[in-house]
């Protein structure tokens, strides 16, 4: 039987988990405004209160070295993936595992020293 | 299959394909880019419901962590990224959606017709599948795996090359003649 | 013990990425122009060690590394080798020349994987592999707007193509129980199997058409006249000759290994992919001013053609060696072609095929070579051009599709029309502008090898013919000889599950 129930599922106490967090989060956002007075004016309503009025668009184009950071995380996340099932099989298949698993770093390892020589983990 | 199981797959059914809609549809680049994460999540679950822990965890892990973080940066980057005036539509939409819908309706029938070789087996426990992953991976499947490792290291060469400004210690570019006058001049 | 031998040229091209990678963060090797050289000199020896290796099926025929993989790799290794030479004129003008080799290198791993093929993961991987590293360099002209929009246009289709493989590949999977090209043969003889079921058919079809998305067969053919044009040409060369032969590589290897019972529906498919590509190409190649959107669009049509011998039947060695052959040849022709288009470009910053104009007075050896090319995709006798669509339409001929080759002799007089265009401009009519162009060493070095390729392959095509044969024969073998004697397979199923239906 491919999909379970969730009655015998592990997956029972987060689900469980899950829709308490958002009830929780939904009661007290319904609660509060409930008992919240309501009386919006245009200096409330502006983006600081009691400060200068701001000028301009909010969006600002950010410097592109975030994207080169988070696209490494991604590379070696992927990387860190791969090692899970990798460290629960090489018991059985030993010094094989081991130098597969060492060339799949190193090629992701020299592509790291490339990223540091190229100065992409560097801010400039 | 149970009402129970029915019920958790519809539900997130429900979970993946709506928000995946709000992807497609948002006008905001940055909201189209938010609602990615139920979409990943439902996926997810969808794992968690097969009781394919490992791809489960994956999932939430490089999916929802951080393939949606680097969604986000990536529209960041972007210089005009909130633009609702414009419609995320042309014309075309109702032809598209014509398509789409016979497409669908199509290889659902199909694909509900054919007799799958439908599994009775109790899935494994988590420990026991990651492991038969692992085997696989190191042994027969070891070609894809060490490819998947070529793959991000090309991904991270080509990134660099689009993300980062060819400002630096580059010599402006020569005029052409210059360099080959002498070589190349005489026919 | 398995054999690691035959593995020795995809290693050394990936040391060899690596290397020029890391080479070209150190300015002084970046402007000693000596990348290209590397990239190029490894590619020749990679091919070297590929045509002296011996045969090895590893991983219970995940790869196969055969007469036929061997025969791609010619085509994918001279791709890369004689571009590699060329770019060597444009090294000094870019940041990111170690980046350009290392990409177009990791691009041709991907495809020789593809050739090499035994199972759909390989194949997918490979594809994956070799489209990402066009994505980037596609962007490579960092300065032109048309380039990102190249790039860009490429990342998104070639995304959807890339998922449309995968989807086909989940269902084939699903139906099969196996990814390998040899077990599904196996398992769709079997007595009890589900056998030729629409699924299978409908997940083929996907398969076909993610791979047809690759070759640039209409209808999905709308990213190559732009891409083409916007990428740059060096860039283009590669993405239209070895990026399409690792196309039609993996769609020869499924097609070829995979005996499909009956398969009309296959053949149907392939046939009006293949009559549709050679009309909506030369059709709209006629009205193209641009001479690198012309042949992106001749292009499409050379695609249509080669499609024909495919849908006379994909497993008979005719097509294969045939297809092969055209491969090869149209490699050298189009690679010349996209050339000329950068010499042109560079010389007049033009990419219209009014800037060939007159070349004959203004650098008679480029217009020889240039005619060569134009008179070789025309398909004009002595040239390679001419063998290699003799040897098509005659596959195509003997397996039945008669009304497939009547088109393609049809719309080939139309190609022709536009091809003599070109050569009208450059040898009938007068230069607006009498001065001389220069072109750099090294183009005219690769552009000069190929026209030699063109006129050997055109004046004695023997030995292309016994190597495509080879490799034909070598997709043909149905098992993997010491098939199951290792560790059983621990299949993926034991995972994921593919039986999703509720």
């Amino acid at each position: 039987m491919p999909v379970t129930a969730p009655s015998s599922s592990e997956y029972l106490p987060i689900i469980v988990f899950t829709l308490v967090g958002i009830g929780f989060v939904g009661a007290t956002l319904l609660f509060s405004r409930l008992i919240q007075p309501h009386a919006p004016s245009k200096a409330k309503n502006s983006t600081y209160e009691c400060g200068v009025a701001p000028t301009g668009n909010a969006w600002q184009q950010f410097n592109p070295h975030y994207y080169l950071f988070a696209l490494l995380f991604v590379v070696f996340d992927v990387e860190a993936a791969f090692l899970y099932p990798w460290a629960l099989a090489y018991r059985r298949v030993g010094m094989y595992a081991v130098g597969e698993m060492i060339l799949f770093v190193v090629l992701l390892g020299a592509g790291l020293v490339y990223a540091w020589r190229r100065g992409a983990l560097e801010w400039e | 299959m149970d009402t129970a199981s029915l019920l958790v797959f519809i539900s997130l059914g429900v979970l993946t394909l709506v928000p995946a809609l709000f992807v497609v549809n948002s006008r905001s680049i940055v909201h189209a880019g938010f609602w990615l994460l139920p979409c990943f999540l439902g996926v997810a679950g969808l794992y968690a419901a097969l009781e394919a822990h490992f791809f489960f965890v994956t999932q939430l892990l490089i999916y929802a962590g951080a393939i949606l973080v680097l969604v986000l940066f990536a529209l960041m980057l972007t210089r005009n990224a909130m633009n609702p005036t414009e419609s995320q539509s042309n014309r075309l939409k109702p032809v598209a959606a014509l398509v789409c819908t016979a497409f669908a309706a199509g290889s659902t029938f199909i694909l509900v017709k054919h007799p799958w070789a439908i599994t009775t087996d109790t899935p494994k426990p988590a420990g026991v599948q990651t492991e038969a992953l692992g085997n696989a991976l190191i042994q027969n499947y070891a070609v894809p795996f060490e490819v998947a490792s070529l793959l991000l290291l090309a991904a991270l060469i080509g990134a660099i090359v689009l993300a980062k400004s060819d400002r630096g210690p580059v010599p402006e570019p020569a005029p052409l003649a210059d360099l080959t006058s002498g070589t190349a001049g005489g026919e | 013990m398995t054999d690691y031998r035959p593995l020795a040229p995809y290693a050394l091209l990936t040391i060899l990425a690596l290397a020029v990678a890391l080479l070209g963060t150190v300015p002084a090797a970046r402007r000693s122009g000596a990348l290209g050289w590397i990239t190029a000199i490894g590619a020749g020896l990679a091919l070297f060690i590929s045509s002296q290796s011996p045969e090895a099926t590893p991983w219970l025929g995940m790869l196969r590394l055969d007469a036929f993989s061997k025969a791609c790799n010619v085509i994918f290794l001279a791709a890369l080798a004689i571009i590699s030479i060329a770019s060597t004129a444009e090294e000094h003008r870019t940041a990111f020349a170690g980046e350009f080799y290392a990409l177009l290198t990791l691009s041709t791993v991907g495809l020789m994987l593809m050739g090499a093929s035994g199972g759909l993961l390989t194949m997918y991987l490979g594809l994956e592999l070799s489209t990402i590293a066009l994505f980037a360099l596609a962007g490579f002209s960092k300065r032109e707007k048309r380039s990102a929009e190249a790039a860009l246009k490429l990342l998104i289709l070639g995304s959807v193509a890339s998922a449309v493989v995968l989807y086909g590949a989940s269902i084939v999977y699903g139906v099969l129980g196996t990814t390998q090209f040899f077990e599904m043969s196996a398992a769709m003889s079997h007595p009890h199997a589900a056998g030729a079921s629409a699924a299978l058919y409908f997940g083929i079809t996907f398969i076909v058409a993610g791979l047809a998305f690759k070759v640039a067969a209409v209808p999905f053919h709308l990213w190559a006249p732009d891409v083409y044009e916007g990428a740059p040409s060096l860039v283009t060369a590669f993405l239209s000759t070895a990026s399409k032969a690792g196309g039609f590589a993996a769609l020869l290897r499924f097609l070829g290994s995979v005996q499909v019972p009956e398969d009309r529906t296959i053949s149907t498919l392939l046939i009006v992919l293949s009559a549709i590509s050679m009309i909506v190409g030369n059709l709209s190649a006629l009205s193209q001013k641009n001479f690198k959107r012309m042949l992106g669009y001749s292009g499409v049509a050379q695609s249509g053609y080669i499609l024909t011998a495919l849908a006379a039947g994909s497993a008979t060695s005719k097509t294969i060696s045939s297809a092969l052959m055209y491969l090869l040849l149209y490699a050298f022709t189009n690679v010349a072609a996209f050339l000329v288009a950068q010499a042109i470009h560079d010389a007049t910053g033009s990419d219209q095929i009014s800037a060939l104009r007159g070349l004959h007075r203004r650098r008679p050896t480029l217009a020889f070579c240039a005619v060569v090319v134009m008179f070789s995709l025309g398909g004009i006798p002595p040239l390679a051009g001419f063998v290699g669509k003799l040897y098509l339409f005659t596959a195509a001929w003997d397996g039945g599709q008669r009304c497939l080759v009547l088109i393609g002799a049809l719309t080939s007089v139309a190609a022709l029309y536009y091809y003599l265009m070109v050569v009208r401009q450059i040898y009938l009519l007068d230069p607006e502008d009498d001065r001389k162009i220069t072109v750099a060493p090294a183009i005219v070095m690769a552009i000069s090898l190929c026209t030699a390729a063109i006129l050997a392959i055109g004046i004695y095509p023997r030995p292309f013919v016994t190597m495509g044969e080879a490799a034909a024969s070598a997709v043909q073998v149905t098992s993997v000889a010491h098939q199951r004697e290792a560790a059983p397979v621990v299949a993926a199923s034991d995972v994921s599950s593919p039986h999703l239906r509720p």
